[in-house]
C-alpha cells in the first residue's frame, strides 16, 4: 500500500531523513517511533505530498507520489500533529468541505458523519465555529474528516495527542477496524505502550536513519519496546 | 517584561522583511532594506503628495484671515480620521484576536504588559499614518507662517498628541467591536463584521466624497466662521491657540490628553482579560442532518474562500478598495453623471473623442485597487497543509482564488458599465468594447496579485491583519495594475491629439482590447507554469 524507497530529505545542509525504506502492506497497522526531530514528521509529510523530497521514491498503491500526486492523495487521508483547521468554518462545514473534495455521496457522508461524531461525542458541537473548538475537539474533527471518505491508507502524526482517554480508546478501535477491513495505517507516536499493543509492525527512526523495523515481536524481542528504543537512542548519542 | 513583549511584537512586524522563515536566518540586509524602502517610499509619496495638495489649498484662505490655528485643527482632524480608520481594524485583530493570546495568558506576564505590547503595534501603525498626514501639513504651515521656538514645540506636540488620540480612538473602536461580538453567537460575529464593513464604507464615503466639500465650505466661509469661533472663545479656538504656540494652553491640552489616555488604559486593563477570555466561550447550537450538503469540488473550494473572505473585516476593507470606490462612484454617477458628461462634451474636440478610452482606463484603475488575491496564499497560513494533502491540483487552487477576486470585482464593474451605456449614451461598439475590456481586466489584476503573493508568501502570521494590511505585494499590484491603463490612456490621448485622425476611437479600443487579452493570457500562462511550481514548493 505504501512503499518508501531510499527516501532522503534535506533542509539546506541538514539531512532530516537519510536513505529510509519502508513497506506498509494492505491491512497493516504500522507505528513509526522516534525522538523529537528524528524525521518522523518529515517522512510523513513527504508521503502525503505536502513537502518535496530530494532522493528516493514513495509509492501509494503502486503510484508514485512525485509523478502523480493527485491520484495518490485520492487514496490517503492525513491527520497532522497539530490540527490547524479552518477556524472560519463550523465543524459540519469543514466535514462537508472534505467530503466534497473526495466526492462522497450525500447519503454516505451523512451516515458516516453522524456515526463518527456520535462516537467522539461532538455531534452537538458540529454547528459551531472551529475557532471555539478545543485542541482535542479539533483533533477529533480531523480524525472524522479522515474517516469520512474511507481512504485506503490513513497517515497520522501523533494522533493521540490531545485526546481524552475515551476518545483515544475509540480511535484505537477505529484504527484496528480500518485495518481489519483491508485498509492500512501508518502513524507516528511517542507513546511506546500504544505502539506495542496496537501495531502489527513498527519502525524506529533515530536522527533521520531507520535503525530497526519489522513486527513488534521482531523489534522488541524478549524485552519491551520502551527498553529497545531507549537502548538504541543511547547507542546513537 | 513589557519591553520584551513590545520587542517581540515589533519583531513580528518586521520579521518578514529581514528573516527567512524557513532557515530562521537573517536575510541579506540589502533585499530587506530594498523591500522596506520601496514600501515606505511608495506609501510616503502617495500620502504626502495628496496631503501637500490639500494643505496648500487650505492654508491660503485661512492665512489671509489669520486663522492658521483653524488650519492646524483641520489637518489634525484629517490625520485623526485617516489614522483611526486604518488602525481601528488592526486593533480588533492585533489586540483582541491574535493567535498567541492564549500563550501569553499562560505565562507569568502581567495583563498590563500584554496590553502595552499590543498597543505599541497599533500606535506605530496609527502614528505613522497620522504623521504622514501631519508632517506635510506642518511643512506647508511653516511655509506661510513664521517659525518661533514656541510654535515648533507646539507643532511637535501636535504630531505626538494626534498619534495618541488616534491610538485612543482605535482602542475604543476595536473595543466596541469586541464588546458587540462578545455576545458570542456566530450570527452576532457576522453582524459585527457587517457593521464594521458598513461603518468603514461610511467613513470611506465621508473621506473621499464629503470631506472635500466640507473643507471647501469652511474655506469659502472662512471669515464668518473664524469670527464666530473666536468671539465665543470656543473650546476649539483655545485648542487651536495651544497648537499655534500658546505654551500655557498647550500644557493644559497635554495634561488633558495624558489624563484621558491613562484613564482609558486603566479601564481597558480592568476589562481586557474578561473580553479575550470570553471570546472563546461556546454556545451550544443544535446540529441537524439538513446541514450536510453536497457541492462539487470546484464549488466547495470557492465556498471555502468566500467564507474566509467574509469572516475577516480587515481582509474585506483593506483588499476591496476598488469595489468600494466603484460602488460609491456609481451612486454619484446616478445623480451627477449627466452633468459630468455634458461638461466633458463641452471641453473636448468633437473629432478626437477620447472619452471612451478615458472611461475604460478609469474603470481599470479602480479595478486595480482590489487586491483580494494579493494576500490569499498567505492567508492559508497554518491551514495550508489541508489543501496540500487533498487531491486538489495547484492550478485548481489558483483558479479558485482568481474566481473569488473576479466575482467581488465584476459586480460593481457591470453596474458602472450599465450606467455608462445609459448616461454617456455610448454607441453599441463602444459599449461592447467597454464591457469586454473592463470584464477582462480583473483577471489580470487578480492573477498579478496572486503571482506576487506566490513569490513571497507569509504563512507564519499570528494576526490576519499582518497579511491583509497594505504591504509590498498589494501596493505593487495596485501600482502595476493601475499603471498599465494609465499609460495606455495617456498614450492613446497623445496619439489622438498628435494625428487627429477622425474616428480613431475604434482602432484604439481594439488595440486596447488586444493588449489586454495578451496581458491576461500571459499572466495565466505564468501562473499555470511558474505559479503552479511555486505553490507546489510552498510549505
Amino acid at each position: 500500500m505504501l512503499q518508501i524507497i531510499n527516501l532522503t530529505k534535506e533542509y539546506g545542509d541538514k539531512v532530516a531523513v537519510k536513505d529510509l525504506s519502508l513497506h506498509i502492506k494492505p491491512g497493516e497497522l504500522y507505528g513509526f517511533i522516534g525522538h523529537n526531530g528524528a524525521g518522523k514528521t518529515t517522512t510523513i509529510k513527504s508521503c502525503c505530498g505536502i513537502i518535496d523530497f530530494n532522493e528516493g521514491e514513495i509509492k501509494i498503491d503502486g503510484i508514485s507520489v512525485k509523478d502523480n500526486p493527485i491520484e495518490c492523495k485520492k487514496k490517503i487521508a492525513y491527520i497532522p500533529d497539530n490540527p490547524d483547521l479552518y477556524e472560519y468554518m463550523t465543524g459540519i462545514q469543514f466535514l462537508n468541505f472534505i467530503a466534497d473534495i473526495f466526492g462522497v455521496e450525500n447519503q454516505t457522508r451523512s451516515e458516516r458523519i453522524v456515526k463518527y461524531a456520535d462516537m467522539f461525542g461532538i455531534t452537538d458541537s458540529l454547528s459551531e465555529l472551529l475557532s471555539g473548538y478545543s485542541h482535542g475537539m479539533k483533533q477529533k474533527l480531523a480524525i472524522i474528516s479522515a474517516w469520512v471518505h474511507e481512504p485506503k491508507l490513513i497517515i497520522m502524526d501523533e494522533p493521540f495527542v490531545g485526546l481524552d482517554p475515551k476518545a483515544a480508546f475509540t480511535l484505537k478501535e477505529m484504527m484496528r477496524e480500518h485495518c481489519n477491513n483491508g485498509g492500512s495505517i501508518f502513524f507516528s507516536t511517542h507513546v511506546l505502550d500504544v505502539a506495542e499493543k496496537l501495531c502489527d509492525k513498527v519502525a524506529i527512526i533515530i536522527k533521520g536513519n531507520l535503525v530497526k523495523c519489522g513486527t513488534v515481536e521482531e523489534v522488541k524481542g524478549d524485552s519491551s519496546l520502551e527498553s529497545v528504543f531507549l537502548e538504541m537512542e543511547g547507542s546513537n548519542d | 517584561m513589557t519591553r520584551i513583549l513590545i520587542k517581540s511584537q515589533l519583531l513580528q512586524f518586521i520579521s518578514s522583511s529581514f528573516i527567512n522563515k524557513k532557515s530562521g536566518k537573517r536575510k541579506s540586509q540589502i533585499s530587506g532594506i530594498i523591500i522596506n524602502i520601496l514600501t515606505v517610499a511608495i506609501g510616503v509619496l502617495v500620502i504626502n503628495l495628496g496631503m501637500l495638495k490639500i494643505s496648500k489649498e487650505l492654508i491660503l484662505p485661512l492665512h489671509e484671515y489669520h486663522l492658521e490655528w483653524l488650519y492646524l485643527l483641520m489637518i489634525s482632524f484629517l490625520a485623526i480620521l485617516v489614522g483611526t480608520m486604518i488602525s481601528i481594524f488592526n486593533t480588533h485583530e492585533v489586540v483582541f484576536a491574535p493567535k498567541d493570546n492564549d500563550l501569553l495568558l499562560a505565562l507569568p506576564v502581567p495583563v498590563r504588559s500584554i496590553i502595552a505590547s499590543r498597543l505599541s503595534y497599533i500606535y506605530i501603525i496609527g502614528g505613522t499614518i497620522s504623521a504622514l498626514i501631519m508632517i506635510p501639513g506642518i511643512v506647508t504651515y511653516y511655509h506661510n507662517v513664521q517659525m518661533s521656538a514656541g510654535s515648533i514645540v507646539a507643532s511637535v506636540s501636535l504630531v505626538i498628541i494626534v498619534s495618541i488620540v488616534v491610538l485612543m480612538l482605535s482602542t475604543i473602536g476595536g473595543w466596541a467591536c469586541v464588546a458587540f461580538m462578545s455576545r458570542n453567537s456566530n450570527k452576532s460575529k457576522k453582524r459585527a463584521n457587517a457593521l464594521m464593513t458598513v461603518g468603514a464604507l461610511a467613513i470611506y464615503y465621508f473621506l473621499f466624497v464629503k470631506i472635500t466639500g466640507i473643507f471647501e465650505e469652511v474655506t469659502d466661509n472662512v471669515g464668518k466662521l473664524g469670527e464666530k469661533v473666536q468671539s465665543s472663545n470656543h473650546l476649539i479656538y483655545l485648542i487651536g491657540q495651544a497648537f499655534s504656540g500658546n505654551i500655557g494652553l498647550l500644557m493644559i491640552v497635554w495634561i488633558v490628553v495624558i489624563a484621558c489616555a491613562l484613564l482609558l488604559f486603566f479601564v481597558f486593563e480592568k476589562k481586557y482579560l474578561g473580553y479575550i477570555t470570553k471570546q472563546n466561550a461556546r454556545v451550544v447550537k443544535a446540529f441537524d442532518a439538513g446541514q450536510i450538503k453536497t457541492k462539487s469540488q470546484a464549488n466547495t473550494l470557492v465556498y471555502k474562500d468566500i467564507k474566509r473572505y467574509l469572516s475577516c473585516a480587515t481582509y474585506i476593507l483593506n483588499c476591496s478598495f476598488g469595489t468600494v470606490f466603484m460602488m460609491v462612484l456609481s451612486v454619484l454617477m446616478l445623480f451627477k453623471g449627466n452633468d459630468i458628461f455634458k461638461l466633458i462634451e463641452m471641453m473636448i474636440d468633437s473629432n478626437i473623442n477620447f472619452v471612451p478610452i478615458l472611461n475604460i482606463s478609469l474603470i481599470c484603475i479602480m479595478i486595480s485597487l482590489n487586491t483580494i488575491t494579493a494576500p490569499s496564499i498567505s492567508l492559508e497560513g497554518k491551514n495550508l497543509w489541508i489543501l496540500k494533502s487533498l487531491p486538489v491540483r495547484e492550478w485548481t487552487i489558483i483558479k479558485t482564488k482568481i474566481k473569488l477576486h473576479y466575482f467581488i470585482t465584476i459586480v460593481p464593474v457591470l453596474i458602472f458599465d450599465a450606467e455608462l451605456l445609459v448616461i454617456a449614451r455610448q454607441n453599441l461598439f463602444v459599449s461592447a468594447m467597454t464591457l469586454l475590456i473592463t470584464m477582462l481586466y480583473p483577471l489580470f489584476t487578480a492573477g498579478l496579485g496572486l503571482f506576487i503573493n506566490l513569490m513571497k508568501p507569509k504563512l507564519n502570521w499570528t494576526s490576519e491583519s499582518t497579511v491583509t494590511r497594505l504591504n509590498v505585494g498589494s501596493i505593487t499590484t495596485m501600482v502595476i495594475g493601475g499603471g498599465i491603463p494609465l499609460i495606455i490612456m495617456i498614450e492613446s490621448i497623445k496619439m489622438m491629439d498628435l494625428y487627429r485622425v477622425e474616428n480613431s476611437t475604434k482602432p484604439l479600443m481594439v488595440s486596447y482590447f488586444i493588449i489586454e487579452v495578451l496581458a491576461v493570457a500571459g499572466m495565466m500562462l505564468l501562473l499555470k507554469t511558474v505559479g503552479v511550481k511555486k505553490l507546489r514548493k510552498i510549505y
